[in-house]
């Protein structure tokens, strides 16, 4: 087919987006296996939870203009504040056990989450409305895209931007680093390692039910949404390295834009791309993209 | 004095006697009821249609029930949750049949899990009656004397859209398929449907997201690309949820012709509320507003009668779920009456060739291949004055008689399997 700038632009802004929901899953994923060392399995309930909670949000405020925003701002609290529990409760438990129980305990919550959530909304289809202010399109290039795309795309460079400025310029950011680095270094300093690692979990998860809050407009709500994204989430945290933020963003973006552009050239297979790029990664360097450790 | 005796523990025995026939047929040997074991898929994006077929079910067997069942005998339903999963089916099949003691078999969404409850149903030599699933292998290839289904194949779904399409004035098409069992075959079926009224249309192209992808975005700017006349959408139930609203997100339905089937279905816009697309071609195996016949009116009237019972009052009955779920408990039932006997092997010769009154006029089960002579609807999808959703416009039927393959290309394609 001829090359027409204006369809790769829009192959590239509907990459972006893609990159962007990647991004905002695999962040939380990798920042709590690069501080905690613990591969949080569940980490798709906290993302489905964050997507029911602003179902339930914007029906219980239907009659307020703003539902949209006030789920976006609180669903996502409500699941930090209740992965701050989890972390509490039960992950604590196992940080020096062995990994083995680590899969097991987080893969457990899955479950536990799953039939939590069942119980409490049910196996109808939910759907989530578009916030009508987001509602419409905008022209670029020749093309109309959805004003929510550019929402999504917002969201993921925002939330990027705020990452990278938590962890480089606040005190916290530095200890989050530390911690990572050496535990038991930044705990003989005096420093409640314990309580940063709750916090770490929290910001994580809030992250996940930022991701659900986001995508729940454009999906249906159902039961088996933690599944359905958790694989490309696990592929882009290994692209980028394990633990790795940035190395995150970076595979987010570029697992993103393969694939929507993979589309244009082979719209049938584009799938294999993303497993291809995964096992070309993992070969030639085995730490993925930029390396291991929250940098 | 002695004789006095015999005769009053005589009439004691023949008034004992007469209390256990009189109570016997309704309470000794009803205590036995007729069971039915459904698995389907009762969590995740199949609910939407796994729960209305259930009260399809419901509504004949309570019925069926209610006029004091096969000689007394009631039938009861027990239900099992597969969750979509194949493998999930088949142990609850087992488990149906071992520790149930079930006499038939019933359900599914997922086509693959379809396929291994028949070929277990096969080996058991028990009844499958098919409600959703909607691989043409099911009755065709992979089609053995205890498999039945009472709902359309995909072939004949996909055959009926491919005539409708040939209507209407699109030359060059576009298709975007899930890449499973149910996409591919709806896909092929509504081309070749398409192709064979319409020798002069041209694919542009095609692309097959995976299964339960979360975000389309990609195909449909990619697919805007190819500049296509009109877009065929050959998504399961529940995966045409996720792909119409971002459709509709995108424009889509604005910048092209979409052509879906079962997107008529009342499911859709009840699912989508306001997400759902209006100006769209899609069809159904049943419409609650057409034929505008008694017949189907009272259909209607006696769901909503039904659905309002049990708490959850349905005004707009669907046609891949409650209407499915209806024929098929309507075949299996009359089956049982025309045998007068649940014993498989009759049930089985009682359902060839039996045909059933329902809302839609009368619809057989071909003896040859077991399949159900389904008719499908098709039209344009628009807002329509006093109706409560998008409804299909100029409705245009497509009986099963012209768009099933032959029982000879049926049990060719069975050779072709062995």
């Amino acid at each position: 087919m001829e090359l027409d700038w204006s369809i790769l632009f829009a192959q590239f802004i509907s990459g972006l987006c893609r990159a962007m929901v990647l991004f905002l899953m695999a962040s939380g994923l990798t920042l709590v296996f690069g501080v905690m060392r613990v591969i949080n399995f569940a980490h798709g309930s906290f993302y489905m939870l964050g997507a029911y909670l602003a179902y339930s949000l914007t029906h219980v405020f239907a009659a307020t203009p703003g539902s949209f925003w006030i789920a976006l701002l609180v669903a996502p609290v409500a699941v930090g504040l209740l992965g701050g529990a989890v972390e509490y409760v039960l992950l604590r438990r196992i940080y020096s056990k062995e990994h083995l129980l680590q899969i097991l305990l987080t893969y457990a919550l899955i479950f536990i989450f799953g039939d939590l959530i069942k119980m409490l909304w049910g196996v109808e289809l939910r759907i989530v409305n578009l916030p009508p202010i987001l509602a419409g399109f905008v022209s670029l290039a020749g093309q109309d895209f959805p004003i929510y795309y550019l929402f999504i795309i917002g969201t993921g460079m925002t939330v990027a931007l705020g990452l990278w400025l938590l962890l480089k310029m606040t005190t916290l950011g530095k200890l989050i680093r530390a911690a990572a680095e050496h535990r038991s270094m930044v705990e003989m300093l005096g420093y409640n390692v314990s309580g940063l690692f709750t916090i770490v979990f929290m910001v994580a998860t809030w992250l996940g039910g930022l991701a659900g809050v986001v995508i729940a407009p454009t999906v249906r709500l159902s039961l088996s949404m933690d599944m359905e994204i958790i694989i490309e989430c696990f592929l882009v945290v290994i692209i980028g390295g394990l633990g790795n933020i940035w190395g995150a963003l970076l595979a987010a973006l570029i697992t993103g834009e393969l694939y929507a552009l993979g589309i244009l050239v082979l719209e049938k297979y584009a799938m294999a791309f993303l497993f291809g790029l995964a096992a070309v990664v993992i070969i030639l360097r085995p730490s993925g993209l930029l390396g291991r450790g929250v940098s | 004095m002695k004789t006095g005796k015999e005769w009053s523990v005589a009439a004691l025995f023949v008034l004992v006697a007469t209390v256990i026939c009189v109570i016997a047929p309704t309470n000794v040997f009803a205590e036995k009821p007729i069971k039915i074991g459904l698995i389907d898929s009762y969590t995740g994006g199949a609910a939407a249609f796994t729960k209305p077929a259930l009260t399809g079910w419901k509504m004949v067997i309570e019925e069926f029930n209610a006029k004091g069942g096969l000689k007394g005998r009631k039938i009861e339903i027990i239900t099992r949750d597969d969750k979509f999963k194949p493998d999930e089916a088949l142990t609850h099949a087992r488990e149906l049949l071992l520790k149930e003691n079930v006499d038939f078999l019933a359900g599914t969404t997922n086509s693959g899990a379809c396929l291994a409850v028949s070929e277990f149903a096969k080996q058991k030599k028990k009844l499958l009656m098919v409600h959703i699933a909607r691989s043409e292998k099911i009755t065709e290839a992979k089609g053995h004397q205890y498999i039945f289904r009472g709902a359309p194949a995909a072939d004949i779904e996909g055959k009926a859209g491919g005539a409708f399409a040939a209507t209407q004035p699109f030359k060059k098409w576009y298709i975007l398929g899930e890449d499973y069992e149910y996409g591919h075959s709806i896909a092929n079926n509504f081309w070749k449907g398409l192709v064979s009224n319409k020798p002069d249309v041209e694919k542009v192209g095609e692309a097959w997201p995976k299964l339960q992808e979360t975000d389309y975005t990609p195909y449909l700017t990619a697919m805007m690309a190819k500049k296509p006349d009109a877009v065929y959408i050959a998504f399961g139930a529940s995966g045409m949820i996720t792909i119409m609203k971002q459709a509709k997100l995108f424009g889509l339905t604005e910048k092209v012709p979409v052509f879906a089937f079962s997107l008529a279905d009342s499911v859709f816009p009840k699912a989508l509320k306001e997400s759902m697309p209006v100006d769209v071609y899609g069809g159904s195996n049943y419409l609650w507003y057409y034929p505008d016949t008694p017949e189907n009116k009272a259909f209607v009237k006696s769901y909503l009668q039904f659905t309002e019972k049990m708490g959850e009052p349905d005004p707009y009955p669907s046609g891949i779920g409650a209407f499915a779920g209806y024929c098929c408990a309507k075949f299996l039932v009359e089956a049982l009456v025309k045998a007068d006997s649940i014993e498989t092997d009759k049930v089985v010769k009682a359902l060839e060739g039996l045909a059933i009154d329902t809302p839609i006029g009368k619809i057989t089960m071909r003896a040859c291949d077991h399949q159900a002579a389904t008719p499908a609807f098709w039209g344009k999808i628009v807002r329509v004055e006093g109706a409560p959703f998008p409804v299909a416009k100029d409705v245009q039927v497509t009986p099963a008689d012209k768009i099933m393959p032959t029982c000879e290309e049926v049990m060719a394609s069975r050779k072709g399997e062995k």
